[in-house]
């Protein structure tokens, strides 16, 4: 076996040229599939941590991922209201420790509009555990200061002090403005790779303020002026949504059930975590999808090495034969092909793994800055460890191919070639 | 062990089994040590006669006996142990393995024959063996570090001739050796091979169209002559 691998070294030394190139195609499309399963798995993870430390999001009656869509990630409005007497008693359990109430509805450009209190921006957490941070400015505290999303700003392109109308409605475009009471960015948020970057902050009074007059659903013929709203008791009678942090996780499941089982009003309580989950896997088809396109990138990489093996064995048949006048055995000629194509693809794999190393180094700050995805620069995964070995165990099996035919022609030939 | 290096009884072979029989040879005996000049036209069974002392095919009737072993009773990979043991192959062209350096060439046979390895670790080291074999063939300085693609045809022939001697095996095969040397190489060459065989006891089978190198052997052997079934060109 040995006589065989020394061969086999010397055979690649001696065509480099293409033992390279294919080595190069192995290790482009290896570094491809891990890094699509990288990034897969850390969207997964950044996806399923989009809100942590939130024990229950809290809404009126509906599916936990619905109300997960439009509490969270401020897709589509919400099918109805929480009274605001409903928030105080959730707010008053003996086993909250906190909880944020939020109110939808409003938009600016686009960007949906996010009422709440100074407190989410204490308790809001995503990722492992990280606090919302603030790039300039501070936390809102007047009716009519407004804290922008990292995108917002970047998009839109404000600054500190621009003033900003709140549009009535969700859509890109609409017609009725609260143009009476405008806006001021008091403060921008770093960038979380979450809904958050793409939300305007403003206070439950601010929200409360703009829509005075607004009972009939009509804008209001005279609003009143900003200062004497300032001056007025702005608390709403329905919110949106409630998140909820608990004093102890173990009562979690004993408040959820309170929660839906309050007598006032139908209401919901998902837990984020089980609610991401199902939410994800509804999307687990594209994911999916993209890890089989590069799973082809690398059947093609292999083909390639096929190919490059195959095409070479016919100039080998004249070494098959000398190796077998001096007794090489059929299966070492065997070995000698396999071995061939089971080290390209071992070292091409191994190249893969520190392109992808290498990628991830160069790319973790773009990727980071564009997605707000951190990908870790951790060593590899079970998972990972499975698909090199299924790619080097395909290589293997490509090589069984031109292998069978050697040992074909090892058979046919003998001591001449016979063409 | 018998006294015979070759010896060939109601040998019968065809390449499938309903086709033609490309050899039917009633007896054919080489003594150890002989030095046999094998010649006939193409298509005669040069190459089938030598696969099968080889013990690369078997015959699908008859006995074939090398070195008083039966080839024709044993298993592939006993026949291919026995190959890499005791017998040299010396081809046309094309001899050496590209890449693989000259004195790498010749040592290909301890790599697979263990016996061979040590006969040539009695010698002392193995590459010094290697070298003082091309030596003897007319090959050193810087020639033994060139590629082997870069040898002359004549060069590449003499490195194969020392691979085959490499280790003493006790029976040479060589398979139209001079056909691709000029004229005066051709001689030179056979000298050489012969002088080899002959200081190391070896039997030699040399097959070749050339007669001018006949009177050069013990004995010359036309295949047609032994074959009943040759004739077809």
């Amino acid at each position: 076996m040995m006589a065989i691998l020394g061969l086999t070294l010397r055979s690649l030394l001696n065509r480099r040229a293409t033992a390279l190139l294919t080595l190069f195609a192995i290790a482009l499309s290896t570094a491809l599939l891990l890094g699509v399963e990288r990034l897969r798995v850390e969207a997964r993870h950044s996806f399923a941590y989009t809100i942590s430390g939130t024990d229950l999001v809290v809404g009126a009656r509906s599916s936990p991922v619905q109300l997960l869509l439009y509490a969270v990630f401020r897709i589509g409005n919400p099918t109805n209201t929480l009274r605001w007497d409903s928030y105080r008693d959730i707010a008053r359990h003996p086993a909250v420790a906190w909880s944020v109430p939020l109110a939808l509805g409003d938009s600016h450009r686009g960007f949906r509009v996010l009422g709440t209190t100074p407190e989410y921006f204490t308790h809001y957490r995503y990722g492992r555990g990280r606090a919302l941070e603030f790039a300039a400015g501070a936390p809102f505290a007047d009716v009519f200061d407004a804290v922008l999303g990292a995108d917002v700003a970047q998009q839109l392109g404000y600054v500190l002090d621009q003033p900003l109308v709140i549009s009535h409605g969700a859509g890109a475009v609409s017609f009725v403005q609260h143009d009476t009471l405008p806006f001021r960015v008091v403060g921008i948020l770093r960038k979380t790779g979450t809904p958050v970057d793409r939300t305007v902050h403003v206070g439950l009074a601010g929200i409360e303020a703009v829509h005075l007059g607004w009972e009939g659903g009509a804008a209001p013929r005279n609003a009143p002026p900003a200062e004497a709203v300032r001056a007025m008791a702005l608390t709403p009678k329905t919110i949106s949504a409630v998140l909820v942090g608990l004093d102890s996780r173990l009562a979690l499941f004993r408040v959820q059930r309170e929660i839906s089982e309050y007598a006032r009003e139908p209401l919901t309580a998902a837990i984020p975590g089980v609610a991401l989950q199902e939410l994800w896997d509804m999307m687990a088809v594209a994911e999916r999808a993209l890890l089989a396109v590069s799973a082809c990138v690398v059947g093609v990489g292999l083909l390639g090495m096929l190919t490059a093996i195959l095409s070479g064995l016919n100039e080998r048949r004249r070494e098959i034969a000398i190796l077998r006048a001096v007794g090489a055995r059929p299966w070492q000629v065997a070995a000698l092909l396999m071995g061939e194509a089971l080290l390209l693809a071992l070292l091409g794999t191994a190249a893969g793994v520190v392109l992808l190393y290498a990628a991830l180094w160069l790319g973790r700050p773009v990727i980071e800055g564009q997605w707000g995805l951190s990908l870790a620069i951790g060593s590899l995964a079970l998972r990972e460890w499975a698909l090199l070995a299924i790619i080097v165990a395909a290589g293997g099996l490509v090589g069984a191919l031109p292998a069978w035919r050697a040992y074909r022609h090892s058979l046919a030939d003998g001591l001449t070639v016979r063409l | 062990m018998s006294d015979a290096a070759i010896a060939l009884a109601d040998v019968q072979f065809r390449w499938r089994p309903q086709g033609p029989r490309v050899l039917d040879i009633p007896a054919l005996a080489v003594a150890r040590g002989e030095r046999l000049f094998l010649r006939g036209p193409s298509g005669s069974g040069k190459s089938t006669l030598l696969g099968l002392l080889g013990g690369v095919m078997v015959p699908q009737q008859g006995e074939v006996a090398v070195l008083g072993r039966p080839l024709h009773a044993m298993g592939g990979a006993a026949r291919d142990r026995f190959r890499a043991d005791h017998i040299g192959h010396i081809f046309q062209m094309f001899n050496l393995v590209p890449y693989l350096s000259v004195v790498d060439n010749v040592l290909l046979p301890c790599r697979f024959s263990r016996l061979r390895a040590q006969r040539v670790a009695a010698r002392g080291d193995a590459h010094a063996e290697a070298r003082r074999l091309l030596a003897h063939l007319g090959l050193d300085g810087d020639l033994l570090s060139r590629a082997v693609t870069e040898l002359s045809v004549g060069q590449q022939q003499r490195v194969a001739a020392a691979r085959a001697l490499l280790g003493a095996p006790e029976l040479i095969i060589a398979d139209e050796p001079t056909s691709a040397l000029d004229a005066d190489h051709r001689a030179a060459f056979v000298e050489l091979l012969l002088g080899e065989c002959a200081a190391l006891g070896s039997t030699l089978v040399f097959v070749s169209h050339d007669r001018a190198l006949e009177p050069l052997f013990h004995r010359a052997l036309c295949l047609s002559e032994i074959n009943r079934a040759g004739g077809r060109s």
